[in-house]
């Protein structure tokens, strides 16, 4: 841990130092937990005072930290805070929106373990082929309501609950081309 | 003597009275005038013929002439002469008696208490002729009218008879209706005649059967003997056998008017259905008379109603369906008159279905109306909406369901364009108001009015506002107004449907012409310059946004504006003045060759037109450089100088009609107009398709700014506001017709710029962020 890392070496760095996979939301849970605020780097002095502050001085610690995170995704409430937390952190540099590629593999990192109901690959299809352009935090935020309010059918969409556009033109696709 | 006179006397007088009433004792107690006829007055016997007896009592008696008793066989004579006047009436013989005669002869009867036997005689008597008379007309071979006839003179003696009878045998009735309840001797015929009418059965049925075929003879347009049925229904009347009658009767006449509907419904298009209006008005006629001649007035509202439900109720939707829509092309209004009568009758009542109708045909026939050529949309709706109008007035009463529903169905189809109607109709309004019109003002006035009708309908009024604002400064600028006064009026009026907030622009705009005038008449421009200006001076927000093009005036036109900027500047410190060259008129004078003429051009124009003062000819590059722009505006001045009506200009090269760079001018020496005016366009009066969309576009940014401020200022007053709410509180408030999911999309964006956020848990919960 030397030095400010752009974020795929540190990536890097950690996995061979610490075995995280970056292929799950471990290195997410560590930046969020840690209040990362740039995204995609972790800031030494950032990993350092977060470590400080958790009482993590041990490799060992940090790896059992990070599945206690895991489990405690189960509450919603948490999940919640670390999925819009992902937001930010996943986004380009000053943008204020994540392209649709990027967030459907965000997606599919977080969301899918978590959310078994949701038919999240006829979503991710919408968004890739149909919609394609980039999302909104809004609508990022309010996908987290959507996946677990809403029948794996549809059936239950109503429009006029004030779900961003978004989420009405997805049902209506859904619907006109017979997926549900 | 004197004394014991009086006391003797005394004496005698009261034994005298002990023996009157010993007498009176004895006396037999007669009537006077009956039994055996003696009379006796006080106790005094005269006939006894006893002297001396000065103290008896006297009688007097008188004998009556007849015997004190009847004879036996009174009751006997008595009837039997009755009986033989009787018979005599029946057999329509002479009377011999006098009826006077027969008259005392029942009195006699009646008196001496043999009315009951005489009544009970009469009675079988009359009920045996009855009988025989029915089985005559039982046993008649007789069909149709002549059986009707028969049977008919057959009542009619009968009843002429119990009328003599009746005449005969009066006291007998008086004494009958005084002391018992027996029915009198009219009645008493009746009752027989009912009675037998009843029992012969198939004679009833052939009576009665007879009779409705004449009836329906009569609809079929026969024509019948109407006293005879009418003789005939009075005469079931009166023996209260009416309803025995009725009751087939209506059957009958229902069966007739299904069947006859069924028939003439047959072809199911609109001359049919026009001809069974005026046949059901024809038919309710008919039955009315009918009633009125030879029915029985109880017999009139079943039958009406009868009529009315088997000829319009049972058949109102085919009628609508099959006929509506040609009356209403074909402006039929006896036929719709008819239409609304029938369907208002009380056992009808199928109004609704009517105005269903109509509001169907409205949306049908508007919507094809609104898919018509543009130039012509206005005014067929004019004329639509004025035929409308018409129907509604004179066919429908002007009842308000009426008027309300061909209000909803206009609403609903004119609007089905978002913004189309409304362009064309502040279109046609500046074509109204320019001069060169067919009609007068006082013409124009109600028309306008009509034009209003029609404004009211479209949801767009913001769209209609841009237009007609457009067309209305270029009308003041270019002083095209027909009337100022018409202007000014219907200003008034729009102010009056919409609101002042609607024509403050306009208003603007006029009292800017005013004040312009005056403001400029205070300018006294420097004598030396041979440039003649005339500046109209217009505040800024009152008047639609004019592309400000930079161009490159010649000197001497650039000290005229600026020796009247300057004045007004100074007179009005702190207004920033800005020219629009797109405004401009010039007049420019000419000479080709030896003709001398004044051209009226736009300022671009102009300025072309100077450009061959010093150059002989000129490519389109060198004049855009010239004159300082190259934009369309220009392509479009040259072509007018080039391919109008008035040739100012030569282009050397062929070409069509687009102006290339390339493309060289000259200027046309042969120039020739009968005018010395020469008018070339000098602003285009005449709106360019890019510049409706322009207005339109302009149009939808506007409102999405509506929405906007209307979310942010709702927002901002309510603080936090559920989905449902903010969307019914903006369409509240917004006056355009405006979609749900544009507003969704809105909140968004402004989520985005975060003027509101989200609630953390309640997904369609919205927070106004300070």
């Amino acid at each position: 841990m030397q030095g400010k890392l752009s974020g795929e070496e540190h990536k890097k760095k950690k996995k061979k130092d610490l075995a995280i996979s970056i292929d799950d939301d471990s290195l997410l849970l560590v930046a969020c937990r840690i209040q990362a605020s740039e995204p995609f780097k972790l800031g030494r002095s950032e990993f350092i005072n977060g470590m400080k502050s958790l009482g993590i001085d041990s490799v060992k610690k940090l790896k059992a930290e990070i599945s206690k995170w895991k489990s405690a995704l189960t509450d919603k409430r948490h999940f919640k805070y670390f999925y819009w937390f992902a937001f930010d952190w996943t986004r380009e540099e000053n943008a204020r929106v994540i392209q649709a590629e990027s967030a459907v593999e965000s997606w599919n990192v977080m969301l899918a373990p978590r959310c078994k109901s949701f038919p999240l690959a006829l979503w991710n299809e919408y968004v890739t082929t149909v919609h394609k352009k980039a999302i909104s935090k809004d609508a990022w935020k309010s996908l987290f309501d959507f996946i677990f309010s809403i029948a794996p059918d549809l059936s239950n969409y109503n429009e006029d609950e004030g779900w961003p556009v978004l989420m009405d033109e997805f049902v209506e696709w859904a619907k006109k081309e017979k997926r549900v | 003597m004197g004394v014991l006179l009086s006391q003797e006397r005394r004496e005698r007088k009261s034994r005298r009275e002990k023996k009157k009433e010993k007498e009176r004792g004895k006396m037999k107690k007669v009537p006077f005038g009956g039994g055996d006829g003696s009379i006796t007055l006080g106790s005094r016997n005269l006939a006894a013929g006893e002297k001396g007896e000065k103290k008896g009592s006297l009688k007097l008696s008188i004998k009556p002439f007849l015997s004190s008793s009847l004879p036996r066989d009174f009751e006997e004579k008595c009837w039997g002469k009755l009986n033989n006047a009787v018979e005599a009436v029946h057999t329509k013989r002479k009377v011999g008696t006098s009826l006077q005669e027969l008259y005392n002869l029942v009195q006699d009867l009646v008196v001496n208490k043999l009315g009951n036997n005489l009544y009970d005689k009469l009675e079988k008597v009359q009920g045996d002729r009855t009988a025989a008379v029915f089985k005559t007309l039982d046993g008649s071979n007789l069909k149709g009218r002549e059986f009707l006839s028969q049977f008919n003179s057959a009542w009619d003696t009968l009843c002429c008879e119990a009328a003599t009878i009746k005449n005969i045998f009066t006291s007998l009735d008086r004494s009958i209706k005084l002391t018992t309840t027996k029915r009198d001797v009219t009645d008493m015929s009746l009752f027989q005649f009912r009675v037998n009418l009843m029992s012969f059965t198939g004679l009833q049925h052939k009576l009665i059967d007879t009779v409705l075929q004449e009836i329906k003879a009569e609809r079929d347009g026969v024509a019948v003997n109407r006293l005879l049925l009418k003789q005939l229904t009075s005469m079931l009347q009166a023996v209260s056998f009416y309803t025995a009658f009725e009751a087939p009767f209506l059957t009958g006449s229902k069966q007739y008017y299904v069947a006859e509907s069924a028939k003439l419904l047959v072809l199911h298009d609109g001359p049919c259905i026009a001809r069974y209006l005026h046949l059901i008005s024809k038919r309710l006629e008919e039955e009315e008379n009918r009633v009125l001649t030879y029915l029985s007035q109880v017999t009139r509202k079943p039958l009406i109603t009868e009529v009315e439900r088997n000829l319009i109720a049972v058949h109102s939707v085919t009628i609508l369906t099959a006929g509506f829509s040609h009356l209403m092309s074909n402006m039929m209004l006896a036929e719709l008159t008819l239409l609304h009568q029938h369907f208002s009758l009380p056992s009808v009542q199928k109004l609704d279905l009517l105005r269903d109708s109509l509001g169907a045909y409205i949306k049908k026939t508007g919507i094809e109306i609104m898919n018509g050529a543009d130039t012509t949309i206005v005014q067929e709706l004019l004329k639509f909406k004025a035929n409308l109008d018409l129907v509604c007035s004179s066919c429908f009463s002007s009842q308000k369901e009426f008027t309300y529903t061909i209000r909803d169905s206009c609403e609903a189809f004119v609007n089905l364009n978002p913004s189309k109607p409304a362009q064309l109709l502040a279109k046609y309004i500046d074509t109204k108001m320019k001069p060169g019109g067919k009609e007068t003002e006082d013409e124009l006035e109600p028309h306008l009015d009509s034009c209003l009708d029609i404004f009211r309908m479209i949801q767009a009024k913001d769209v209609f506002e841009a237009f007609y604002n457009k067309d209305f400064a270029k009308r003041l600028l270019l002083a095209r107004s027909a009337s100022l006064d018409l202007e000014k009026s219907f200003i008034s009026k729009l102010k009056a449907a919409c609101g002042p907030s609607f024509t403050t622009k306009l208003e603007g705009m006029l009292k800017d012409m005013e004040v312009s005038k005056e403001v400029f008449s205070g300018y006294k421009p420097p004598t030396k310059s041979d440039i003649s200006l005339v500046v109209q001076i217009l505040t800024e927000s009152h008047w639609p946004t004019y592309q400000s093009t930079q161009i490159s005036l010649p000197p001497k036109m650039s000290e005229a504006l600026e020796g009247f900027k300057s004045y007004y500047l100074g007179k009005y410190s702190g207004r920033k003045l800005t020219w629009q060259p797109c405004l401009c008129t010039c007049t420019v004078k000419a000479t080709f060759g030896s003709t001398k003429k004044e051209l009226i051009v736009s300022l671009l124009q102009a300025l072309v037109l100077l450009l061959f003062n010093t150059e002989r000819e000129a490519s389109f590059s060198r004049i855009k450089e010239a004159v300082g722009t190259g934009d369309a505006d220009l392509t479009r001045s040259v072509q007018a100088l080039v391919f109008s009506q008035a040739r100012v200009l030569k282009r050397r090269n062929k070409g069509g009609k687009d102006i290339l760079d390339t493309d060289v001018f000259t200027v046309n020496e042969d120039f020739q107009h009968k005018h010395f005016r020469v008018k070339i366009n000098g602003m285009q009066m005449k709106e360019t398709a890019e510049e409706a969309k322009g207005t339109n576009d302009k149009v939808l940014t506007d409102r999405v700014h509506a929405v906007d401020a209307c979310l942010v200022r709702t927002m901002k007053s309510r603080k936090s506001l559920v989905h449902s709410e903010l969307i019914s509180s903006v369409f509240t408030q917004l006056k355009f017709p405006v979609e749900t999911a544009d507003i969704k999309k809105r909140i968004e964006i402004l989520i985005e710029r975060e003027y509101f956020r989200r609630d953390d848990e309640q997904q369609n919960l919205y927070h106004y962020v300070a």
